[in-house]
């Protein structure tokens, strides 16, 4: 893999991973999960879903907030920022980071979401219809803010010297805020960065979509002729990045480089994507990474099966790649829409891609739609070896930010001359 | 801190949406004259009692009533007269093509949008039967896509979240993107809508009713280019961000406001060789309560320190008595007024703006153009 001409300051490399999904807690059962193309999607647990027709949703369960916070009190803070915490102390035991060595650094914490602390807004709604209370419990209101998703991070972690930011651009968060974490490694001021994203299932968000006619009644099926919707989802992803020279002084485990990312707004309509805008993003991505389609051997898609999405995204890809794409997948069939978590965990499955040798599925696919004629991987995961990946994100408001990752190979040392050859 | 060797980022121009009215030079006045701000309005819960608030008055309805736009939330609309305001200090355009031009915009979203929107969802006959118009203004990038959409900005945009420091934390990212090229200009800022479900959870939080401070809404937003793109469209700068720093402190583990802001501007001084006794003004934020003392005695020790007359009083003006607290537009009212503190023309010296709120701190440091 020979990228970089940054210098290794100015490299960005991924050293620590953690996931909390509907297709398990720990990035060990989310990779055997995709690629097992194992189903997260069950009925409707977070809410009483009586009066809706159907309700399906990526569900996490057997979720033990207890088990991850070791400081912080996990009842100050509501199911997103446990999620968020969960995530971020597996990335920092996987980057072999020890708290102590943690508060030592300058660091930027980034939590991308859509709803933040929306599941206990949601709360305070039920509550106040069904007690008439209009003034909000205060251990409840404490939860609401979006920014306590970051802020749970840094309360569990006893960070100081620390940027505390969560990044709340919906659907396409999580690779805002690993995008954060790129910019803010290169700009020179942070050698380390906890980014990633996280969504609790809220009532507010199911009926929202739900009413827009976006929610499939079953399964998500991606790319298919018979498409019929979104399934909501929640949970987290969190990566912990670090400038190359930084890794390389420790001696940390390196997963993989990030090679740069792209952001563009579509501006021009607050739902439905747009194909310029994200044509866009995708082409950014390209010109940061320095890498051209022709490189890139698999695309995590934001692939959320809803009619619009899948043919815009794929027609929007074209423009960019030409006719030839690679593999593109998208990973929602089986983990459902995890919203501001969604795109995180799609970078740490094009991670896992890289370094596990496979390419994980599109689950639930019968006839791929030649609206959107990709090779979307259907249903079974494959053995391949890509070494340069692309993850793309989406969002409401035609925020669009898209990524690009490289498996990571350390060269290989020149060999010692033998005695007497 | 390496230092910066290109792509300085500056600020051309800004406006500011607040209680004192619309515009920059409403927002000058306000600051001039001191005039308070904080008015009383009528309860929505409760009509007949008044809750005191800074309200931006009289917001044009040019906004409300075009179509499509109806179902917009007050903090959505309001973010698009303050996007408007910023273009019109510019005669109507940054000067850049769409696609170079984006949007870097805190805010803490609007509390109201999504509670109103889930209450539907229990209280009509059908859980689904929610106002899909509305739903965008549930999530908080709701402000910030819809100004995009509204005057065609297609670059980078971008919302935060992180409290008060919300406004400085949006110039340290939009600084960011300037650096690595992303977009030519980026408008920005912060802003919040002022609503009776705001007060309730802020009260919620400072121990009961009545018990939080007045609230204000409205925003400030910057232009923000490098100094080379600036000089290229022939735009002044006002200002140059010389840096920014953010700490977190834990009260419960022995830290202290005091103590974390004191070391904050320490390291923001020594990440941008900047001699504390040439900083001609400090805006602080005056948060609520016991913090405001720990704000003062952090930056009482700041001046103290260098060469010059020990504790000599350093020029020193806060915003939040006289239009209520902003939230996350707070520290983007304060960044205004250390543009907009000595008339309009560029800084002449180095200004420091400072912000605490419980466990959160942060100071961002604006230099002269000439730096």
């Amino acid at each position: 893999m020979t990228v970089g001409q940054r210098a290794d300051d100015r490299r960005v490399v991924v050293t620590g991973m953690g996931a909390v999904t509907s297709l398990g807690t720990g990035i060990p059962d989310f990779a055997d999960s995709l690629r097992a193309g194992r189903s997260g999607i069950g009925p409707l647990k977070a809410f009483d879903p009586t009066g809706f027709a159907h309700g399906n949703a990526g569900e996490v369960g057997d979720f033990e907030a207890a088990d991850w916070f070791r400081r912080a009190d996990p009842q100050d803070y509501g199911r997103a920022a446990q999620f968020t915490v969960a995530a971020s102390r597996q990335a920092i035991q996987d980057a072999g980071l020890e708290d102590g060595q943690l508060r030592a650094r300058r660091m930027l914490v980034s939590v991308g979401t859509t709803d933040g602390g929306t599941r206990d807004l949601d709360r305070l709604a039920e509550l106040r219809f069904t007690t008439g209370e209009i003034r909000p419990d205060p251990q409840i209101a404490a939860k609401t803010g979006a920014q306590r998703l970051s802020d749970a991070v840094v309360d569990e972690l006893d960070l100081e010297d620390v940027e505390s930011v969560t990044v709340p651009v919906a659907c396409a968060a999580g690779n805002y805020a690993v995008g954060q974490g790129v910019d803010a490694l290169r700009s020179g001021e942070y050698d380390l960065a906890l980014c990633g994203g996280a969504d609790a299932l809220t009532r507010k968000t199911f009926a929202g979509f739900y009413r827009l006619g976006a929610m499939a009644p079953d399964l998500c099926r991606p790319f298919d002729t018979g498409r019929a919707g979104m399934l909501v989802g929640e949970g987290a992803g969190m990566l912990v990045l670090e400038t190359l020279e930084s890794a390389l002084a420790r001696g940390a485990r390196i997963h993989a480089e990030v090679l740069g990312y792209g952001l563009s707004c579509d501006a021009s309509h607050p739902v439905a994507p747009e194909r310029d805008g994200v044509a866009r993003a995708v082409a950014a991505a390209h010109r940061d990474a320095r890498v051209t389609g022709a490189q890139i051997d698999y695309i995590c898609a934001h692939g959320t099966g809803t009619k619009a999405n899948d043919k815009v995204e794929t027609a929007a890809l074209r423009d960019v790649f030409g006719a030839e794409l690679p593999p593109t997948s998208a990973i929602k069939s089986m983990l459902g829409h995890s919203m501001g978590a969604a795109s995180a965990l799609g970078a740490i499955a094009c991670v896992l891609a890289m370094n596990q040798r496979f390419l994980p599925p599109t689950a639930n696919h019968r006839e791929t739609d030649p609206d959107c004629a990709v090779d979307c991987v259907p249903n079974v995961a494959v053995a391949a070896e890509p070494v340069i990946t692309q993850n793309n994100g989406m969002a409401f408001g035609g925020n669009n930010a898209v990524l690009v990752l490289a498996r990571f190979d350390l060269p290989v040392p020149a060999a010692t001359p033998q005695e007497g050859t | 801190m390496r230092p910066i060797t290109a792509g300085r980022p500056v600020i051309t121009a800004w406006s500011a949406l607040s209680p004192w009215g619309e515009g920059a030079a409403a927002f000058r006045e306000g600051l001039d004259t001191g005039w308070e701000a904080v008015t009383l309005v009528d309860s929505h819960h409760w009509p007949g009692t008044p809750v005191r608030a800074g309200i931006v008055p009289g917001v044009r309805m040019e906004y409300a009533g075009t179509r499509g736009v109806r179902s917009l939330d007050r903090l959505t609309r309001l973010t698009l007269l303050l996007s408007g305001l910023l273009l019109d200090e510019l005669g109507g355009s940054t000067g850049t093509e769409p696609e170079d031009t984006g949007m870097v915009f805190a805010t803490s979203g609007s509390a109201k949008s999504g509670l109103d929107f889930t209450t539907a969802s229990y209280a009509e006959a059908k859980p689904f039967h929610v106002d899909p118009a509305r739903f965008p203004s549930t999530a908080a990038n709701c402000a910030s896509s819809r100004s995009a959409i509204w005057y065609g900005l297609k670059g980078p945009n971008t919302t935060l979240t992180g409290g008060d420091a919300g406004g400085l934390l949006a110039l340290a990212q939009a600084a960011r993107l300037l650096g690595q090229g992303r977009a030519e200009v980026l408008l920005a800022g912060a802003g919040e809508e002022y609503s009776e479900d705001r007060v309730l959870l802020e009260d919620a939080l400072h121990g009961g009713p009545g018990q939080a401070p007045p609230l204000a809404e409205g925003g400030a937003l910057f232009l923000m280019e490098t100094a080379e793109g600036a000089a290229a469209r022939g735009r002044t700068p006002l200002a140059v961000l010389r840096g920014s720093r953010f700490r977190a402190y834990h009260r419960q583990r022995g830290g202290s406001a005091a103590g974390a802001l004191l070391r904050c501007v320490t390291d923001l001084l020594g990440d941008t060789g900047t001699d504390a006794a040439d900083i001609v003004l400090t805006v602080c934020s005056e948060p609520a309560g016991p913090l405001a003392e720990e704000e003062a005695a952090a930056l009482a020790e700041v001046f103290a320190r260098p060469g010059a007359e020990a504790g000599a009083p350093r020029r020193r003006i806060a915003l939040r008595h006289r239009m209520g607290h902003g939230g996350s537009a707070a520290s983007a009212f304060q960044t205004a007024a250390a543009l907009g503190a000595d008339g309009n023309g560029p800084l002449r010296a180095p200004v420091l703006v400072t912000s605490v709120e419980e466990g959160r701190v942060a100071a961002v440091l604006l230099g002269p153009p000439t730096d």
